[in-house]
């Protein structure tokens, strides 16, 4: 996926570092910079224009780490910095929202606290299915298409999707850890039947051990 | 704890509290059914490593079951406009980290392993005291509301 937009958006990525000279931090400041003007557009009312910047910030979003894969500078700091930004710049356009009476307070609070622990799980689970911003273009829409409050509606979504993920995220870690530690084990057990030494006596049977080996 | 006890903590719960209808489902949801969902997570797991041998500590707990949990049970209960989801979850852990095997509250943001409450006392004793306090509780609950629609139907006569 970040292979196709790269190729996609390559032209920008050249422009932006090989002619005005941009690092990724610099371009990622500049699309923070963006997606905060989408905001204060929503914020007073100017909610499709809002959303056309908003789409111009995401674009920039995407050039700067394609500037760090293709020009091999990447860092840590700038990772975390571009997590702060796409932070920052949800819970503007989502106050935003609040503000300019398209959504509730409550639903922009509980979806950016959705995504707030999404993020704190995805460092270790590496498992984001990718449902934030990007929902209000699909709330917009669903505003143009049917009778409904469809930012409100896209909040709700963007609530769900990343709570579940974060559930998700979390067993995901576990069972890799989970997973490791009983390869281990079952790689020293096989070591020690290899090498004739005695193995440590197991647990007596349960009643589900009995039935399981009955069956 | 097995199921007996997180079953009756539930339905004492649901009798104290006088719940209904969706609190219900959402009470034994979180309450008991976390489990049925939680543990055949590592089933797979498990039969790759012991097969149908036994091993009584194995951790079969995910993050599902852990206090961490409520970090999103919480948000949930809000959203749902209920505070049912997040006090039978805890009442489910409570249960669980009253015997001894390993747990880890706060994984995946803390390696922290515990043992839980009055882990030098045996894990059955303990079961088996829970199970039979809340089983008594809970007949003792069930037989005053019986006695309470039997007085309101004579009063109906």
């Amino acid at each position: 996926m970040k292979g196709f937009s790269d190729r996609l958006l390559n032209p920008l990525i050249v422009l932006a570092h090989e002619r005005l000279g941009l690092s990724p931090n610099q371009v990622s400041t500049a699309g923070f910079v963006v997606g905060l003007v989408a905001a204060a557009c929503v914020a007073f009312g100017q909610v499709t224009l809002g959303l056309a910047v908003m789409a111009l910030s995401q674009i920039i979003d995407g050039v700067d780490g394609g500037i760090a894969r293709r020009y091999n500078l990447r860092s840590s700091q700038g990772a975390l910095l571009e997590t702060i930004y796409d932070r920052l710049n949800e819970i503007t356009m989502f106050l935003a929202l609040a503000a300019a009476g398209e959504a509730s307070l409550r639903m922009a609070l509980l979806a950016f606290t959705a995504i707030l622990l999404l993020t704190a799980v995805e460092r270790t689970s590496r498992f984001d299915p990718g449902a934030k911003r990007f929902m209000l273009y699909f709330g917009w829409l669903a505003e143009r298409l049917a009778p409904v409050r469809g930012f409100e509606l896209a909040l709700h979504v963007v609530f769900l999707v990343n709570l579940s993920a974060a559930a998700v995220g979390m067993v995901i870690t576990e069972y890799r850890l989970q997973k490791e530690s009983d390869t281990q084990a079952i790689r020293d057990r096989e070591r020690q039947r290899e090498l004739g030494l005695p193995l440590p006596p197991g647990d007596p049977p349960s009643i589900l051990s009995r039935l399981f080996s009955w069956l | 704890m097995t199921i007996v006890p997180h079953l009756l903590m539930t339905t004492l719960g649901v009798q104290l509290l006088g719940l209904e209808g969706r609190d219900i489902v959402l009470a034994y949801t979180f309450g008991y059914g976390i489990d049925l969902v939680d543990h055949p997570i590592k089933l797979p797991l498990y039969l790759k490593k012991n097969w149908t041998t036994n091993e009584k500590h194995y951790h079969w707990r995910t993050p599902l079951q852990e206090p961490v949990a409520l970090l999103w049970i919480i948000p949930l209960s809000i959203y749902l406009g209920t505070y049912v989801p997040a006090l039978f979850f805890v009442s489910h852990f409570l249960l669980d980290y009253m015997v001894s095997y390993d747990k880890r509250p706060f994984f995946p943001f803390s390696m922290y392993t515990t043992k839980g409450i009055l882990p030098g006392t045996s894990d059955s004793l303990k079961e088996w005291i829970t199970t039979g306090l809340l089983a008594t509780i809970n007949v003792v609950l069930g037989y005053q509301q019986i006695l309470h629609f039997m007085s309101q139907i004579s009063t109906l006569i």
